[in-house]
């Protein structure tokens, strides 16, 4: 036995591994797949019906196929708390309930007053990635989570990729759960959530074919989901307001990032459509007697014009005459004016201008906000100084 | 000098210790005080820890060949050096232990899961004891393997997120109470320059030391301040939600989820963090161990401390709450004496020294 374990001790190390590989080894052969054991959740989509939440998933079942076809299912429950419906789904689902591969999670109509504890309940208790995106549908979100998966191979990256492609050249800020955090525990308590909307008349005109021409071309539609442009405002949880995409546009004029968009201009019933290919812009905030003012220079780009036929044609700024440039800073300034007023009106500080004085102007800021009984009404207290020119001009 | 390390070594365990702790919850627990100030926190208490290295420095040119334990007796006399080593080990136990506590919570939520988080410190203790076991110069020789992995994961982490940056953050946002509270509180956290007193017998050290060690103790201190300041400025109203610091930062950006899940990076990272702080924690267990029981060797020191740690984990510290906890409140005045009175006394030690020798 000496001799043995002589022998065996210069290889100890080798030997305590093999002794831990023979403990798990057996107990990992008897288990079943990951896969058979956990639910892969790729959109979550909750609903409030008469005080209940009603939960929705798009689960996605990996197969063991030559081709390479994804499997999506929709599951729905419907309970008193959210914790119960994710429990009745864990029966039904005969599996465990996980987000980890979740991308988008959908809020419908009537649940979006509740967003708060919804967000709080996924994103703490269930570990949902804070950086999901975060939609808020018109109806209700398993509606919207069954018709989409019917028309659509891989529903999840379609909500998605509408969303994401938005918050690059539509939105002023990412839809996501972290974003909307952000806004409501910052000082203005205000957030937003972009939409998706059904397009009811595609569905409409897929059925009256007879579900199209083949099963995978109507799989591959994408048409059933549409992504207007639209938002919604939410002050310290609350919804307030639903934000037109026009007055969205208006709101990206403060954000570096978005470069690209177009100019409507109207002079006696005839309507002009300018490309803007590029924008640069100077913020600055001061406060000058006690009065917060916020200066904006814009320097727009613009490079072609829309013609009546639908075609479109370079321009060069300078040849522009002195009235169509006015008429297309005019046009700038009142989607500018638009948004802000509705801002303003509904005290959400989606472009953090609260943070921007408070960061550039902070003791003169502090002083203003003591002198108001609430510092919310601070955005109406606020001037807009807005400059703009065309570059080439 | 049989067992030395070079002073290279010597660097990069310091550079080890300093991580420890800072790159996953503690940005998250500051911000709950301090907010954006906890930036200023880190940078108080990084001073803090520049002002001992260099306590360090003087005593180690003053005694090159003594250990602490020596230096210790022959001043304070022996059975209260044998005291502050007692105190060092329960110091070291719940350092231990919040390490494997905060990385444990990280990776059950990245990798395992539903496994339980016994079976991680079984087989991590079984690793540590194994290389422990190798000796010091074998146990410097890995960490000079791994550094350079982490400190390049740690630099990618932080580079992806620079993408995400948009504002800078809010400086001196808070009040003087609010900071001091978060330097005070989360004391247990800093202070790692301590290791370095403990290990002063088995360093090689010349002239040059000083610059190197000084050198790998500011370039981290720089990439944690600079993977704190990311933090605060991409969360500066939901720090307090990012309990995952180095994770979290990386994982922002909804695009991620088109080129599939990026944090593998900070996993990696993390996990050979965990393993070479956890085995100088451990190393420093055991020594200390062998240092208040000298003839045990140093497997049977392992043992004691392997069936204390995982004893200690599975009855009283077994949440993460339990040991921030004790981490926060009596673990303060732990840190307090041993992180920064401990190297004051040893100043006093070489003033008197220094008036001994200019009088004689």
């Amino acid at each position: 036995m000496k001799r043995f374990l002589s022998k065996i001790k210069p290889y100890s190390v080798f030997l305590l591994f093999f002794i831990a590989v023979l403990m798990f080894f057996p107990e990992n052969l008897s288990k079943s797949a990951e896969s058979d054991r956990n639910a892969i959740i790729t959109t979550v989509g909750v609903d409030k019906v008469d005080d209940k939440f009603s939960v929705t998933f798009l689960s996605f079942t990996p197969t063991a196929s030559k081709e390479f076809v994804e499997v999506y299912d929709v599951v729905s429950e419907e309970a008193d708390s959210l914790s119960e419906a994710l429990r009745k789904m864990e029966l039904s689902l005969g599996k465990v309930v996980e987000f980890y591969h979740t991308e988008n999670l959908l809020i419908g109509s009537e649940a979006q007053d509740d967003i708060v504890e919804i967000l709080d309940y996924f994103v703490k208790e269930k570990t949902l990635a804070f950086s999901s995106v975060l939609v808020g549908t018109e109806g209700s979100a398993k509606e919207f989570l069954t018709k989409v998966h019917e028309k659509n191979e891989n529903p999840s990256n379609v909500i998605t990729e509408l969303m994401i492609y938005d918050s690059k050249y539509i939105y002023f800020n990412k839809p996501t759960i972290e974003v909307f955090f952000s806004g409501y525990y910052s000082d203005m308590k205000s957030s937003f959530i972009g939409t998706l909307q059904l397009n009811e008349e595609e569905a409409s005109q897929e059925n009256q074919q007879g579900g199209g021409d083949s099963e995978s071309e109507s799989k591959t539609s994408r048409k059933i989901i549409k992504n207007t442009g639209e938002i919604r405002l939410f002050k310290d949880g609350q919804m307030v307001y639903k934000m037109t995409p026009q007055e969205v546009t208006g709101l990206n004029w403060f954000q570096k990032n978005i470069t690209e968009g177009y100019i409507k201009t109207q002079q006696d019933g005839k309507v002009k459509v300018y490309h803007m290919d590029n924008k640069s812009i100077n913020q600055k905030v001061t406060m000058e007697d006690n009065q917060p003012i916020y200066k904006l220079n814009l320097v727009v780009n613009i490079d072609k014009q829309e013609l009546d036929d639908g075609k479109e044609k370079h321009i060069e700024v300078n040849k522009l005459s002195n009235e169509e440039k006015e008429l297309i800073k005019e046009s700038i300034k009142s989607e500018i004016k638009s948004s802000i007023d509705r801002i303003v009106e509904y005290k959400v500080d989606v472009i953090d201008l609260y943070d921007k004085f408070y960061r550039d102007e902070r003791r003169k800021f502090k002083k203003f906000l003591d002198t108001l009984q609430n510092k919310d009404d601070f955005l109406e207290k606020v001037i807009f100084d807005i400059q703009i020119d065309l570059l080439g001009d | 000098m049989k067992d030395c390390i070079t002073t290279r070594q010597t660097a990069i365990i310091a550079s080890i210790v300093i991580f420890a702790n800072k790159i996953l919850a503690l940005p998250s627990l500051l911000f709950q005080y301090a907010r954006g100030d906890a930036l200023l926190v880190f940078l108080t208490m990084f001073c803090l820890d520049i002002a001992v290295l260099f306590i360090f420095f003087a005593l180690k040119n003053r005694y090159r060949n003594e250990s602490f334990f020596e230096i210790l007796s022959h001043k304070l006399t022996k059975p209260i050096a044998i005291l502050i080593y007692i105190v060092l080990l329960v110091y070291f136990f719940l350092e231990l232990l919040l390490n494997f506590n905060v990385t444990g919570v990280y990776f059950k939520n990245q990798i395992y899961h539903n496994d339980e988080k016994l079976i991680f410190m079984v087989i991590s203790i079984s690793i540590f004891a194994i290389v422990i076991s190798g000796g010091f110069k074998g146990l410097a020789r890995t960490f000079e393997f791994f550094y350079y992995p982490i400190i390049l994961g740690c630099l990618i982490c932080l580079l992806i997120s620079f993408f995400n940056f948009n504002e800078p953050l809010i400086l001196f946002d808070t009040s003087f109470h609010n900071y001091f509270t978060a330097c005070y509180k989360y004391l247990f956290s800093f202070g790692d320059i301590l290791i370095l007193f403990l290990i002063m017998d088995k360093i090689k050290y010349d002239d040059k030391s000083k610059k190197t060690i000084l050198l790998y103790v500011l370039s981290t201190m720089g990439i944690i301040l600079f993977g704190t300041f990311i933090f605060l400025s991409l969360f500066p109203n939901t720090g307090f939600l990012h309990s995952n610091s180095i994770s979290d930062i990386i994982l922002l950006s909804p695009e991620i989820f088109s080129i599939g899940r990026l944090d593998i990076i900070a996993v990696t990272t993390v996990m050979f963090l965990t393993l070479c702080q956890g085995c100088i924690y451990g190393y420093m267990l055991c020594d200390l161990v062998k240092k208040l029981i000298p003839k045990a060797p140093l497997k049977l020191s392992i043992f004691i401390v392997s069936v204390v740690f995982l004893t200690l984990y599975a009855t009283v510290f077994k949440t993460i709450d339990i040991v921030i906890f004790s981490a926060t409140t009596w673990g303060i005045y732990m840190a307090l004496f041993l992180q920064y009175i401990l190297p004051i006394i040893c100043t006093i030690f070489l003033i008197g020294k220094r008036k001994k020798e200019e009088s004689s």
